[in-house]
């Protein structure tokens, strides 16, 4: 809406992002006080030393700080998605968890955990390394493909249609994944939880850069066509009119937004629902301008899924919840309840009228 | 000028429009007539390039339509569409400044949000500025959306013309503002621009059109200024029901009663 309460949400959104991270940064198995991180933090950009045990700082510096910052990103990541799907789907009940992009992703992913130690001719070479977010895109690249394709008929998505399909593909997808893990030898992979709930525990800073820079090139990207996505929302003719290529954005959203997905997918597993809550809650504070959405589902995705992980983390410690669970605890209902609104709201025109 | 040349348009075998020539002149607010199914819709899409004629021409002054890229077409040819559905919450304002889209890259200038406001209160719609879009009324929105398109076309460009096109702009409209939407058509004619309309209301085609254009099965069957070009025996031929039309002395148009 106005620009400078955007401005003042993107402010509360950093500020509440950061404090967040400082949060969950003390809490979990070990507890670190907020001291102790100022000091790490001093020690770390050489300013000062302290006396903390080195194992304490191991700890903080190998496993809690990069999971932290990794739900932030791919809390992010998914949030954009679920902009970037809404628009293009005209639908704000979209998510890549429902069409499929995350469980195509998974099962890319999984192949490659699975039967990659036999393709040994990538084993090595300067492919090793990429192939992983590569499988993981592709997978999630067709599943996307699959369920646009057939609930989007004349410029129209067919909501019925896209639910159905995005369960057709999720299946296809978590059979796949399903199979691959029973004859994986691999305990990651082995494990289904993993790939249907996601878990941050397996975060490591190569991972963190990974698909931070996938998150920040589609961000960057996505805000480029931010503005054609709003014209979108009009329809596709009237996107016509007013200048926008739209079968050629359509194609460039969906690459974008499966980059972000399937990278992230690739190293955390399914995680469901982020992408629907987040720019849900957006656009009820502040309209559904996608520049606003954008930024916003960056900020507000990345404290959201930092507090998941957090509670995930907590809720029964020393043991660790897969943090599926609680993404789909909130989610879920939330799914729900606009899924009864927009089919009573089917008759009226608008959903959120 | 917008001129056509021999425009045909088949899909799945059906000839939709079976060559249309004719000529429409900046200045003048023209209309296009016709039963349902004669290929208005389709005709007035080829013109303003939503549609890709099957063969013929449609030439934008003195440039070939189709070699115009879609962004630099947006910015002096615009189009208003009966229905627009709109999913997403957005104020009436945001949804106006799409029509500046065409016209700036990320953030819109001081310029374009006055050129909002003006077209806003040329549709007397200021006070609804930051209303949400989706509370509106239908035929609140559909002022909304003509306040877009103008706002898209504000302003004549470097060379050439404005087009304007309007595919059956008033159906969800009351009396009152039929005539005020039609006014403005008008008006903006009268700037130099390219103003077409698709219409089914006889009498407003009487009253506003200076230029008609009556199409069945795909061809045009009478042209020209309305008092001429539309006869109680093209009524007959179109719609199939005799109308009648009367010259009142209290008016300085005809009148079509049925």
């Amino acid at each position: 809406m106005m620009k400078s309460i955007n401005g003042r949400i993107y402010g509360g959104l950093a500020f509440l992002l950061l404090g967040v991270i400082i949060v969950a940064c003390s809490q979990g198995a070990i507890h670190f006080s907020y001291n102790q991180l100022w000091d790490f933090i001093l020690e770390q950009s050489g300013i000062s030393n302290n006396q903390w045990p080195a194992l304490d700082k191991e700890v903080f510096f190998q496993i809690r700080l990069p999971r932290v910052l990794m739900c932030a990103v791919v809390g992010a990541a998914l949030s954009m998605s679920g902009t970037l799907m809404q628009a293009l789907f005209r639908n704000p009940i979209v998510e890549p968890g429902l069409i499929g992009t995350s469980s195509g992703a998974a099962l890319g992913a999984a192949s490659v955990f699975v039967l990659g130690k036999q393709m040994t001719w990538v084993t090595g070479s300067v492919f090793e390394p990429i192939l992983l977010p590569a499988a993981a895109f592709a997978g999630g690249l067709l599943a996307t493909i699959i369920v646009f394709k057939v609930s989007n008929t004349k410029g129209r998505v067919i909501v019925a249609t896209m639910i159905l399909a995005g369960v057709a593909v999720n299946a296809i997808a978590a059979s796949g994944t399903g199979f691959l893990s029973y004859i994986a030898r691999d305990p990651q992979a082995r494990s289904i939880t993993f790939w249907n709930l996601g878990t941050f525990s397996g975060a490591d800073w190569l991972g963190l850069a990974l698909v931070l820079t996938a998150t920040i090139i589609s961000f960057v990207l996505a805000l480029r066509y931010a503005k054609s996505l709003n014209a979108l929302l009009l329809g596709e003719a009237e996107a016509l009119h007013l200048g926008v290529s739209v079968e050629s954005l359509k194609w460039k959203i969906i690459l974008i937004n499966t980059l972000m997905v399937g990278v992230a997918t690739a190293l955390v597993g399914v995680i469901g629902f982020v992408g629907l809550v987040v720019p849900h809650l957006l656009r009820m504070i502040g309209g559904s301008d996608n520049r606003f959405l954008l930024i916003g589902s960056a900020l507000l995705g990345a404290v959201w899924l930092v507090l998941a992980d957090l509670l995930a983390r907590i809720v029964m410690a020393p043991a660790e919840l897969p943090i599926g669970i609680i993404t789909a605890l909130v989610g879920a209902p939330v799914f729900l309840m606009m899924l009864i609104n927009q089919v009573r709201s089917e008759k009226k025109g608008g959903f959120y009228a | 000028m917008l001129k056509l040349e021999n425009l045909r348009f088949s899909i799945g075998g059906n000839e939709i429009i079976k060559g249309v020539s004719g000529e429409f002149e900046p200045g003048k607010l023209s209309m296009i007539i016709g039963p349902n199914g004669s290929g208005k819709s389709t005709l007035l899409k080829m013109m303003s390039g939503t549609l890709t004629p099957t063969m013929g021409t449609v030439w934008l002054g003195d440039s070939v339509l189709k070699k115009q890229s879609e962004k630099k077409l947006a910015k002096y040819r615009a189009v208003l569409s009966q229905q627009t559905d709109m999913p997403f919450p957005l104020t009436v304002e945001e949804v106006v400044m799409m029509g500046r889209y065409p016209h700036f890259h990320y953030k819109a200038s001081v310029k374009d949000v006055e050129i909002c406001h003006l077209a806003l209160e040329r549709l007397q719609m200021k006070s609804f500025a930051n209303r949400n879009y989706l509370t509106l009324s239908g035929g609140e929105q559909q002022r909304v959306h003509f306040a877009r398109v103008l706002a898209q076309i504000w302003e004549p460009p470097k060379q050439g013309l404005r087009y304007l096109f309007l595919d059956e702009p008033i159906t969800s409209l009351d009396l009152g503002y039929q005539h005020e939407f039609l006014k403005i058509a008008k008006e903006i004619a009268l700037e130099n621009t390219v103003v077409v309309a698709i219409i089914h209301d006889l009498n407003l085609a009487m009253q506003y059109a200076d230029y008609l254009v009556a199409i069945k099965a795909g061809r045009i069957v009478s042209e020209g200024r309305p008092g001429v070009a539309l006869t109680e025996k093209l009524m007959l031929d179109l719609y199939g029901v005799p109308a009648r039309i009367i010259y009142p002395q209290e008016v300085d148009f005809p009148i079509v009663a049925i």
